[in-house]
């Protein structure tokens, strides 16, 4: 089917090529666009697997933060918990603290997967086309 | 002489392979300074093959100064452009002062990583020492630049605009946790990684040895296509962890979420 058309295009450039090379460029232009569009959208299909294993990455990366949050505020109330000698209140207080702010890590982390400096994109080909 | 327990563990055959042996330290210069171990150990020997690989591809690759670029020296020019180009759309014209601590860091993490895909090599990230040090030095740093640069400002940092006075003293708690864990997160994912990876190709391996010639093509070909994906995680990973210290430099220096 592309072929097919491919060929029209060929005929079509050498009958009016001497009349209008401006305006034949134009359409061969807006041609190879939708060409090209039509082909990239057959690769965004192609790349799901890796876009999958992507993926893997960027819930490891959120379940890390989230972990991280818990063993940094755990180990601040313990910390304190030692120095003051008030075994289980800092630890039970700073656990708290910990899971909370291990959450906003991965509410912002999110935001910023959803913004695109994602770690997703190995190609920073989109960003470019979206600014 | 050093590396003893380094041999034989090819020859129990069956299923006796132990898949965390590749992890271990071993001193291959026995080193001892006032009382601290700092033994010449196989993962200093392959820091130093790692730091001269770069060295050898930095400084001999761009030796030539082609106009057009051979093959090392295009290498060379891809690294450097896509680093600049990271901390460019991350950090702006402000973090150009600081591209090469992060082009080194992405380089030593990359060639950390992919000398640990050779065979019989010991992979540098595998440990949390490694990348928790490496965490470290960049969380120091970018705390002290933000202190240097906006001076007592940079607590505000801490400090959520539009919320409550009641909340405040709960959320600046949780926001200084938050900037806590990031040398934490930073490390854990690059070790985890690594050694998860590692582990796993050396699991299936075993797996390749124990079920011999009948049955051991499916987990040799699941082998196959697992390398391929620890080599993207290998980059991937070293990629992350040069973005991530852009996004925080761009954090202490710009002070927005």
């Amino acid at each position: 089917m592309q072929t097919e058309s491919g060929g029209d295009d060929r005929r079509a450039d050498q009958g009016s090529a001497g009349l209008e090379p401006d305006d034949t460029f134009r359409t061969r232009l807006g041609k190879l666009d939708s060409r090209l569009r039509e082909i990239n959208r057959g690769k965004v299909v192609a790349e799901e697997p890796q876009g999958r294993s992507a993926a893997l990455g960027l819930a490891f990366r959120l379940a890390v933060e989230l972990v991280a949050g818990l063993v940094v505020g755990g180990g601040i109330g313990w910390l304190l918990d030692y120095w003051l000698g008030t075994l289980p209140i800092m630890l039970l207080l700073f656990f708290g603290l910990g899971t909370a702010a291990g959450i906003l890590n991965v509410i912002r982390t999110a935001r910023q997967m959803q913004a695109g400096v994602s770690t997703s994109g190995v190609d920073l080909g989109p960003d470019d086309e979206d600014d | 002489m050093a590396t003893e327990h380094g041999g034989g563990h090819g020859s129990e055959g069956g299923l006796g392979i132990d898949p965390m042996h590749q992890f271990e330290i071993q001193r291959l210069i026995k080193l001892d300074l006032f009382g601290v171990d700092a033994s010449f150990t196989n993962s200093s020997l392959w820091m130093i093959i790692g730091v001269a690989l770069i060295t050898a591809l930095t400084v001999w690759g761009m030796s030539g100064r082609a106009l057009v670029p051979g093959r090392l020296q295009s290498v060379a020019e891809l690294a450097y452009e896509f680093v600049a180009n990271m901390v460019r759309e991350n950090v702006g014209s402000a973090g150009q002062r600081y591209f090469p601590f992060i082009f080194t860091l992405f380089m030593f993490v990359l060639a950390s990583n992919m000398l640990g895909m050779v065979p019989y090599s010991f992979t540098v990230t595998s440990h949390i020492v490694v990348t928790f040090a490496l965490a470290t030095v960049v969380f120091l740093g970018v705390t002290v630049i933000g202190f240097a640069k906006h001076g007592a400002g940079f607590l505000k940092f801490f400090v959520p605009s539009g919320v409550p006075v009641a909340l405040l003293p709960l959320l600046v708690v949780i926001e200084v946790i938050s900037y806590l864990t990031r040398p934490v997160s930073l490390s854990v994912r690059l070790f985890a990684n690594m050694m998860a990876g590692h582990t796993m190709l050396k699991v299936f391996a075993g797996f390749v040895i124990g079920l011999g010639v009948i049955g051991g093509w499916a987990p040799l070909a699941f082998m196959v296509a697992f390398t391929g994906l620890e080599l993207l995680v290998a980059f991937l990973q070293a990629y992350v962890f040069a973005i991530l210290t852009c996004i925080y430099l761009n954090d202490a220096l710009h002070m927005h979420h």
